[in-house]
């Protein structure tokens, strides 16, 4: 396998699929997000939403609060320590990729 | 890729501008600023006038900026958060604060010296078309890294505001009161205008939608 290929297989597989990345990258942004706002933000639909979600959440990326406003159900999201390192390493693998494709 | 990831991490930042409330509270204001300037030209230029301008320009500029942004912060709760959804911005760490505050201490001085240089070396008839460069200048770059096409707008009516006001060549302070007024109220129908479509093109998002959440 050649070291260009070997470092597309590195890459982080959950991160590496667009809307999960679009999610983790309008996280690590923020301190906290509600499901409302991923959910304009995305384009997504519920279920995929928290399909997604979920499985971040599985991973350990994202912290997931359920709450009231007032009477009013509130699901907040936010980044984990983990999931912030995550995120870096993949920028950071992604360009070095396409600065050696570049080169 | 880095193009689309840049964009999604400007979403938050742009989120701030969606509805149009900020401009509303800033034009205000703004706009308040304007009228207390030309209301004081009204008042007989005695030892009074002095101190009513000195007061009044610090509530003005240090209290009404603190109220709108807890005003607007209140409306956001009530319009914004329900319709689009809600985020909380991250606190800027201690070095981060420290900078803006030293970057807030620079901008102040820089204002002031060229005030002073505008007064005794020229004419302060100039003054707006300065205020009106800077400012336009710092809404350009907001407009530029967050990318908001009706910034670009605000940037140039900035200018022209100032090169108008400039022209007519007033006495002051009725120069800053039309200067500001006139700022102050391009402003707000910018915000009314950017609330209106906000409003018509969202509705608050059904309560169930938390069914569909995980967890």
């Amino acid at each position: 396998m050649s070291s260009d290929l070997r470092s597309f297989t590195e890459v982080d597989r959950l991160l590496h699929e667009p809307a999960r990345l679009m999610i983790v990258t309008l996280l690590a942004v923020v301190a906290e997000a509600d499901f409302l706002f991923l959910l304009n933000q995305t384009g997504l639909t519920k279920g995929n939403l928290s399909a997604h979600l979920s499985k971040l959440e599985a991973a350990g990326y994202v912290e997931i609060n359920k709450s009231y406003r007032g009477k009013i159900p509130i699901t907040l999201l936010s980044l984990t320590p983990t999931g912030m390192d995550a995120f870096n390493t993949y920028r950071k693998q992604l360009r070095g990729i396409i600065a050696r494709i570049s080169d | 890729m880095e193009d689309h990831l840049q964009d999604w991490a400007n979403r938050p930042q742009r989120y701030w501008y969606v509805d149009g409330l900020v401009e509303i509270g800033a034009g205000a204001v703004i706009l308040i600023l304007g009228l207390f300037f030309a209301i004081s030209g009204l008042i007989k230029d005695d030892g009074f006038r002095g101190a009513f301008t000195t007061i009044g320009q610090i509530i003005i500029v240090i209290g009404l900026p603190i109220l709108a942004r807890v005003i607007v912060a209140r409306l956001k709760e009530r319009i914004t958060y329900p319709r689009t959804g809600y985020i909380a911005y991250r606190r800027q760490g201690l070095g981060q604060r420290i900078r803006a505050i030293l970057l807030t201490i620079g901008v102040a001085a820089a204002i002031g010296v060229v005030v002073y240089l505008i007064e005794n070396w020229m004419n302060l008839r100039w003054l707006p078309v300065v205020i009106g460069l800077s400012a336009g200048l710092l809404i350009l770059i907001i407009a530029f890294r967050v990318g908001l096409p009706r910034y670009y707008l605000l940037a140039g009516y900035t200018l022209a505001i100032g090169v108008i006001t400039g022209l007519l060549s007033l006495a002051e302070p009725y120069n800053s009161g039309v200067f500001f007024s006139g700022l102050g109220v391009g402003w707000l129908v910018s915000g009314a205008v950017t609330l209106v479509r906000y409003l018509r093109s969202t509705t608050p998002a059904d309560q169930s939608l938390d069914a569909g959440r995980p967890g």
